[in-house]
């Protein structure tokens, strides 16, 4: 019956379908493939991801010319399973999809001599999908089916290697984000014995609702918020997130990007500004707590992150501070602030898949894990430390980077919305960020490598080659080109994103559309 | 279409250098040439560029807008003609490696941007740019020294970004937009004005060096390779002078609170930066110690532009014209520096010196220099504020000059000495290590920029204000009589040469008395603490580790808690028997008869 | 046809031999599926109970009626029944007589016995068809043949006796009451029958021993655990339903105005505790067989939540108790059929083939590493659920730190066990999601928020007994054993009934109409 009502939803939604059966239908396939047919599995996963990408692009066209796309099938009697294409849902769309295909490139060149490649990959395509499903849901129950989905088929990928910590890494991971489901679940179905809808975009409905049942209103965001800040990583319900760090980098990658993290802060903006509307929200009085609460997170994100020695364990506390960047934007109400918040998903997203890039082409290929052994290994690769240079710098809300855009955005917005205290935040976190980079920089450009060098492989090195007057940039021990050139465009995308913030489609003007559909609805 | 060729026009100066940069990336020939073209199109600009309002760039950062006003050309032009200067002298540095050209480059283009940005957004954006590229030239060679230096610059930076960002988040919020002008006229009467002010001119004031903020600035500039240094510490110092005009309430109101703040604070930075600079015996060391008094007299400019509008638009002018002057003629001295280095024998030494005191007499304000032009405006922009102090105010900047002409002779008599090289016998220059260049041979390139540093010193002031800025008329430009210009001067030279001829009696007994302070001064003192105070952030950090550890720690207790162990076990063991399930099988038999009710019914 | 399969199935497996047997069991289970799911369609499509009497030769009437809750437990009996009978057919390849004699004629009398025991109109033939049930399955149980299977055979059919006895009692009261035992009398016969309620005490509480619900689940553990695998998922999956399935039937379907809040409330407290016992069993189970069938034992409690929630008057909680039985019973089948195979791989590693399953594990119940530690303690059936001196049955089951590498081994098997892992943990999309959905909606909309808890709290304690497995299972293997992935009919059998679950949470709808007919309160 599912089929009968594809025909009947109107044509564009095929199309939604269509994204998500892109990495479906890898998955499904990857699966069945013997776990020699390197090859197959390759163009299977290529096309799926450049199918995917080809169709957002195809979504997003369609929805600047003002089509509407939806598909429904019915699940349970009352509630259907609905995807829409709204602004939201389509940047975030739009994120998963490019960043899907710099990630499996990524990862084809990273899994080389793995084994078990068929699980993986089949499972990060079903990840993905799941993370399109969460972007595209049109009411609470389908985000809840997919984001519980998501936390089943990440745990294989995390537990990935194996070993007693990735397993224990996968127990805590389990452990938090099922709690956290388990939540959301009880706040959905309270929500909707009350309201008789979980439809995002009803928030008129929920108004009149304010006025018998504002204890329940109010349990119930908190139920979601909590339910969805155990992914999003707001202390102190952010302990799995440092320790699902053992998974393999491109899965740290996605995780840390899109997937999984990006997917609680995701859902907590819909929460607040989709299902509850700015208003209601602010008129049951939860946004401030949420608001200190991401102030919280931000600093002791930093702070610990100041104290790790691993270095996917600090990007891993600085994801936890970046990401309540998002929720912090979008809380603060404020038409600049939540522009910013929501421009953060991407933005954050950028920054941080390029940061885990390079420390896992580092972790490879040179064997470095800890900061104090990144000591001149600018040296060895450069390419791959100007990557992470500029997304590091980016993090520190350098101009003209993507993340300075975010900064500005939150810390005007705050002074618009009338909450100045964001702004210290906001210095605190850029000093800690400061404290933290930087020093890795300086030691991986100017320190002098010490005795481990002569360990150091050489790894693929391509002649200087003189072409004309032109020359080649010499990659002097570079990891080869599947490895490094996901980062490199990562990379350059932070830099030209935020030089080019005005332009019409750049995430930061596209998240403004965005903020002033949001709080222009009641 | 029409609107590009404005738009082409207006982004050239800024967009070049970048692109410039890239290039050095690439090509492996030619690197100096487009080092030294990297200014050119600003330059052009600063000439013949039209001037008001550019067009949008709505697509750029947040949608950039660029501008220039008869004040902003001057201190164009200085940018320019410094960057210039410095990189043709800079051949030797740039051409070897990709890597000096491509930070000089960037450096420079942000430079020259925050110069012609009209809205806050690119100004901050540009000037952090080029805050951060300059670390690159700053730790070039890399010693410990400079690696040091570059710390304490990296530190002062970020601090100095912090502030001025916050202090932005503020203004734009209370202006409701990013525009120049429209922030530094809200600063006016915004009600929370003051503390935004502070932030700003203290964020701009790391730039500038001002006491005590500029604990960076006698590390960095001569840390750098000698080009390098001229560039800093002839156009980029200046950074700071661009922020104030730009976004400072001036002219709007008489704000005395502000006007004496900045006065004193100008004025102290002038005197600490002669006392301390007399210590030091690095010629660089000197001539950055000089920069930073030479800026804390444009700080009192700027406060005397707070003093009341009338005295504004004159004051303003007098600080756009020492900024030029004082670039140019500190460009040339540091520069000089490089050229005695490769320029050795007694030749190349008699022909640095005369360089120099032409340079210095210019930086002291001696009559007919350039500087006297300043010196000039900065007597009537004084007259134009008739504070209660003028005149004691008068009397300070003199004594303010006689300073500047000792460090010069300070400067002369470390010059003078001899180096390897030289066939007197060889006495080594203590360790201001011109990097990048051999002592030699003869270094041209950097011979040629020295010349042409020198010939605008003679020439910039006399042509560039009167023609410039508008509403300064001459007898303002030349309000200063040729004796209360020449008299500090002369009474410095007097005191060098008595402290000469002192040290000739006396010995060493006079040097071991005049107090010696470690370049940096105060930073010395910081860098002290720093062992206290890591030692206070890694407690915080450890305490933060705990509370995070003892977070984990839940999910060990989770488990704890589901792990009642051997008693469950036998627990259930029991429940299996035979006997107790029978019984309990009876019990509930019986409970659910009552439950429903019983038999009674 | 649905009753008239099975038995022919008897008849002739009992006579066939070697391969054709199987083949035909084959064909036989295929024609029972699609019987009863055409009955389910028309149940369906009419809306409405179908009841038809069926005159025994010997005169003696039997009143059967399809209604909802019959035809949803009928498929859900055919479709795990078909699916243990591939099991079987793929454990038995290559040699149709490792399978013992009897295993084919038992089945199908049992899954008769099943269907007939669903279908029956009447008390009477309820509790005939329970003996018949509790016969076969205690027989299916000692099938193995060792001591310990023996044991666990014996205690389970004695344990099935008196409640059955019970049972009759309760049947006896209530007859001598209302001089009826068909079930669309008894409401109004009982109306003012003194004694009725005492007999439905009586029957409930023989019920709840059948079931069984903690604390009277003394006989489950040794009985699951030791029945062939090509067995236990008939017992864990199909047989602990049955029971509920007539208790709810004569709560609210039969007799609706005789139960009380209290009693429901009491029943749901036991179904409360019963997951906590069972979890926390399931938590301390050293093997992995052990762990699934202590899961069982929470399990039911989940499904007793339904009584309180229809007590209070909620349809919503009527549905979900039952996709619950319908999802658990898929979830579970699949995962102990994927059980076996994953230790049958774990024992077998490095092995050139895979081998059949432990129907043919008699021959040597000591292969296993750590087996000849463990002390025959199986005399005594009591102690045979200390963990650590695990009785020699169940020895044969490995410890769960001995199926490191599985996944590595058995991919599609253990894919089997997640997806039946995300139902029985009742994540989306499986049947297990409904009906934890339902559940919390009955007591929400009921106001009766302890059972909220109670389930969240079941939720998180089966993530964590799931755990205990999985964990292990991502290890590398322990030696230098370099896993190679295998997989057999066996593997795909387990994931297509996984699978199913996940059918049943994508498209619950047709489920949900076919459970509501007849339901209570209204709606036929």
């Amino acid at each position: 019956m599912g089929a009968g009502e594809l025909v009947a939803s109107p044509p564009g939604a095929s199309v939604l379908v269509w994204l998500l059966a892109t990495s479906l239908l890898p998955a499904s396939v990857i699966f069945l493939l013997p776990e020699q047919a390197e090859r197959t599995r390759r163009v299977v996963n290529m096309a799926g991801a450049l199918a995917k990408v080809g169709l957002v692009a195809v979504l997003v066209v369609g929805v600047f010319s003002g089509r509407e796309y939806e598909w429904r099938a019915p699940f349970l009697p009352g509630i259907d399973l609905v995807l829409r294409a709204d602004p939201v849902p389509l940047l975030f769309v739009f994120l998963s999809a490019l960043l899907w295909l710099t990630t499996t490139i990524y990862a084809i060149g990273y899994l080389r001599e793995d084994t078990h490649r068929s699980r993986f990959f089949g499972f990060f395509s079903l990840c993905v999908t799941a993370t399109v499903g969460i972007a595209l849901a049109g009411n609470l129950v389908t985000l809840l089916v997919f984001y519980e989905l998501l936390t089943v088929t990440t745990y294989p990928l995390i537990v990935h290697q194996g070993h007693a910590r990735a397993r224990a890494g996968g127990r805590i991971y389990l452990l938090y984000t099922v709690t956290g489901g388990a939540a959301v679940l009880v706040g959905t179905v309270w929500l909707q014995t009350i309201a008789g809808t979980v439809a995002f975009r009803e928030t008129a409905l929920l108004v009149t609702l304010l006025p018998e049942h504002r204890g329940a209103l109010t349990a119930i965001f908190a139920l979601l918020v909590v339910g969805f800040g155990v992914k999003a990583g707001i202390v102190p319900l952010h302990v799995w997130l440092p320790h699902a760090m053992v998974a393999p980098a491109p899965v740290s990658a996605l995780l840390h990007a899109v997937a999984v993290v990006k997917a609680g802060a995701y859902a907590i903006v819909r929460v607040v500004h989709d299902l509850y509307g700015a208003e209601l929200a602010a008129d049951i009085g939860v946004l401030t707590p949420l608001a200190v609460a991401a102030a919280i997170t931000i600093v002791y994100g930093s702070v610990l992150a100041l104290a790790q020695q691993d270095l996917k364990r600090r990007l891993a506390y600085s994801t936890v501070s970046q990401l309540s960047y998002i929720v912090l934007g979008v809380s603060v109400v404020g038409l600049t602030s939540v522009t910013g918040g929501v421009a953060h998903l991407v933005h954050q997203g950028v920054m941080k898949v390029t940061l885990f890039y390079c420390a896992g082409i580092l972790a490879t290929s040179l064997g470095v894990t800890r900061v104090d052994q990144l000591r001149g290994v600018a040296r060895q690769q450069p390419l791959t430390m100007i990557a992470f240079t500029v997304a590091a710098l980016g993090m520190i809300g350098v101009p003209p980077t993507v993340g300075f855009i975010t900064k500005w955005h939150l810390g005007l917005g705050a002074v618009e919305a009338g909450q100045p205290w964001v702004i210290w935040i906001l210095v605190v976190s850029t000093l800690l960020n400061a404290a933290y980079f930087l020093p890795l920089i300086a030691r991986a450009w100017l320190a002098e490598p010490d005795g481990e060098v002569a360990a150091w492989p050489v790894g693929v090195t391509y002649p200087a080659r003189r072409q004309g007057w032109v020359r080649r940039p010499k990659l002097r021990s570079e990891a080869d080109p599947w490895l490094l050139l996901p980062p490199l465009a990562t990379g350059a995308s932070v830099l030209v994103l935020g030089l080019l913030a005005g332009a019409p489609l750049s995430p930061i003007s596209w998240a403004g559309e965005i903020a002033r559909e949001l709080l222009g609805r009641v | 279409m029409s609107s590009l060729m404005p738009a082409v026009l207006w982004t050239a100066p800024i967009l070049w250098p970048f692109l410039a940069a890239a290039l050095v990336l690439i090509v492996d020939r030619g690197r100096s040439v487009l080092v030294v073209s990297g200014p050119v199109p600003a330059l052009l600009f600063a000439v013949l560029g039209p001037s008001g309002p550019a067009p949008e760039l709505s697509w750029v950062l947040l949608d950039l807008r660029l501008g220039l006003d008869p004040t902003s050309r001057v201190l164009l032009l200085t940018t320019a003609l410094v960057w210039m200067a410095a990189g043709i002298a800079a051949r030797r540095l740039t051409q070897q490696q990709a890597g000096p050209g491509t930070f000089w480059l960037v450096t420079l283009g942000g430079n020259i941007g925050l110069v012609l940005a009209a809205d806050v957004v690119s100004l901050y954006a540009l000037y952090a740019i080029m805050t951060f590229a300059a670390y690159g030239l700053i730790v070039h060679d890399r010693t410990p020294a400079t690696r040091r230096a570059g710390r304490v610059y990296v530190v002062m930076a970020v601090v100095g970004e912090v502030l001025l960002l916050s202090g932005l988040f503020l203004a734009a919020g209370a202006a409701g937009s990013t525009d120049n002008g429209a922030v530094a006229a809200a600063l006016a009467e915004a009600s929370g004005g003051s503390l935004i002010i502070a932030l700003l001119s203290a964020g701009f004031a790391v730039k500038a060096g001002i006491v005590p903020l500029h604990v960076w600035l006698p590390l960095a500039h001569p840390a750098a390779p000698v080009p390098a240094s001229a560039a800093l510490s002839g156009a980029m110092i200046k950074a700071g002078l661009v922020g104030w005009l730009s976004l400072l309430p001036l002219g709007s109101t008489s704000a005395p609170g502000w006007s004496a703040t900045f006065v004193g604070v100008g004025l102290l930075t002038a005197f600490w930066g002669v006392a301390v600079g007399l210590g030091q015996d690095r010629p660089k060391v000197v001539l950055a110690y000089s920069s930073i008094s030479q800026m804390g007299l444009i700080a009192v400019l700027i406060g005397l532009a707070f003093a009341s509008p009338t005295a504004t638009p004159v004051a303003v002018a007098a600080a756009v014209t020492y900024a030029l002057h004082h670039g140019v003629a500190k460009g040339a001295l540091f520069l000089g520096v490089g050229v005695r280095s490769t320029w050795t024998g007694p030749r190349g030494r008699l022909v640095v010196l005369a360089g120099t005191v032409l340079a210095g007499l210019s930086l002291a304000g001696a009559p007919l220099s350039s500087g006297w032009v300043a010196k000039g405006l900065v007597k009537s922009s004084v007259a134009a504020a008739d504070v209660g102090w003028a005149g004691t105010l008068t009397w300070l900047l003199s004594l303010a000059a006689v300073g500047t002409t000792l460090l010069i002779a300070r400067l002369l008599v470390l010059l003078a000495r001899p180096i390897p090289g030289d066939d007197v016998a060889a006495r080594p220059m203590s360790d201001d290590g011109v990097a990048g260049m051999a002592a030699d041979p003869l270094d041209r390139a950097l011979v040629s920029g020295w010349g042409l540093l020198l010939v605008a010193t003679l020439a910039a002031t006399w042509m560039v204000p009167a023609r410039w800025l508008a509403g300064v008329s001459r007898p303002e430009v030349y309000a200063a009589s040729l004796w209360d210009a020449a008299w500090p001067v002369l009474l410095g030279l007097a005191l060098a040469g008595a402290a000469v001829l002192l040290r000739r009696r006396a010995g060493h007994a006079v040097v071991r008395a005049v107090p010696r302070v470690p370049a940096g001064d105060l930073v010395v003192l910081a860098e002290a603490t720093v062992p206290a105070s890591s030692r206070a952030a890694r407690r915080m950090v450890v305490g933060t580790v705990r509370l995070r550890d003892h977070l984990g720690g839940l999910v060990a207790r989770f488990e704890a808690r589901v792990r009642p162990g051997e008693g469950f076990v036998h627990l259930d063991v029991v429940l299996r028997r035979w006997q107790v399930a029978g019984v309990l099988f009876v019990l509930l038999g019986a409970a659910l008869i009552a439950a429903l009710g019983g038999g009674v019914g | 046809m649905v009753l008239a399969l099975p038995v022919v199935g008897i008849a002739l497996t009992a006579l066939l031999t070697g391969r054709a047997r199987v083949r035909l069991s084959l064909l036989l289970a295929a024609g029972i599926a699609s019987s009863v799911l055409l009955l389910a369609r028309s149940v369906l499509a009419d809306g409405a109970a179908q009841a038809v009497s069926l005159r025994l030769p010997t005169g003696v009437e039997v009143l059967l009626v399809a209604d909802g809750l019959a035809s949803t437990l009928l498929l859900m009996t055919s479709v795990v029944g078909f699916a243990v009978v591939a099991f079987a057919w793929a454990e038995t390849r290559g040699d149709p007589e490792r399978a013992h004699p009897a295993y084919w004629p038992l089945l199908f009398a049992l899954w008769a016995g099943l269907h007939l025991l669903l279908l029956a109109g009447d008390l009477f033939t309820v509790y005939l068809m329970l003996e018949v049930v509790a016969l076969c399955g205690s027989l299916l149980v000692t099938l193995r043949g060792d001591r310990g299977s023996v044991l666990a055979g014996t205690r389970y059919f004695y344990a099935e006796l008196v409640a059955s006895t019970t049972m009759l009692l309760g049947i006896a009261l209530v007859w001598s009451q209302s001089g009826t035992v068909v079930f669309s009398e008894l409401a109004v016969a009982l109306e003012a029958a003194p004694l009725a309620r005492l007999g439905l005490a009586v029957m409930t509480i023989g019920l709840l021993l059948k079931a069984p619900l903690v604390p009277l689940h003394f006989w489950l553990p040794a009985a699951h655990t030791l029945a062939p695998s090509a067995v236990s998922p008939l017992l864990s999956a199909v047989m602990v339903k049955v029971a509920f399935a007539v208790l709810i039937r004569l709560w609210f379907l039969a007799v609706p105005d005789l139960v009380t809040t209290s009693a429901a409330q009491l029943i749901g407290a036991m179904g409360a505790f019963a997951i906590l016992w069972g979890s926390f069993g399931a938590l301390l189970a050293t093997g992995l067989k052990r762990l699934v069938a202590s899961s069982t034992v929470a399990q039911v409690g989940l499904l007793f939540l339904l009584v309180p929630l229809v007590a209070a008057g909620s349809v919503d909680g009527w549905s979900g108790g039952l996709v619950l039985a319908l999802s658990h019973a898929a979830a579970k089948g699949a995962m102990l059929m994927a059980a076996a195979v994953l230790v049958d791989s774990a024992r077998r590693a490095g092995a050139p083939a895979p081998g059949a399953g432990d129907l043919t594990e008699v021959a040597d119940p000591d292969s296993v590493p750590g087996t000849a530690a463990t002390p025959g303690s199986a005399a005594t059936p009591g102690s045979a659920a200390t963990p650590g001196t695990a009785p020699r049955g169940e020895a044969t089951w490995p410890l769960l730190m001995e199926l490191r590498g599985s996944a590595a081994r058995r991919p599609i098997a253990m894919m089997a066990f997640g997806i039946a892992s995300i139902s029985l943990v009742g994540l989306p999309p499986s049947g297990g999601f409904v009906a934890k959905w339902y559940l919390l909606v009955g007591s929400i909309t009921t106001g009766q928020w302890w059972w909220v808890a109670v389930v969240v709290a079941g939720t998180l304690l089966t993530v964590g007994y799931l755990m205990r497995f999985v964990r292990p299972a991502f290890a590398p293997p322990s030696d230098d054993e370099v896993p190679v992935p295998r997989r057999d009919a066996r593997d795909l059998v387990a994931l297509a009934l996984a699978t199913s679950t996940l059918v049943l949470g994508l498209l619950p709808g047709p489920f949900l109409a076919l459970l509501s007919i007849g339901g209570p309160h209204g709606g036929g």
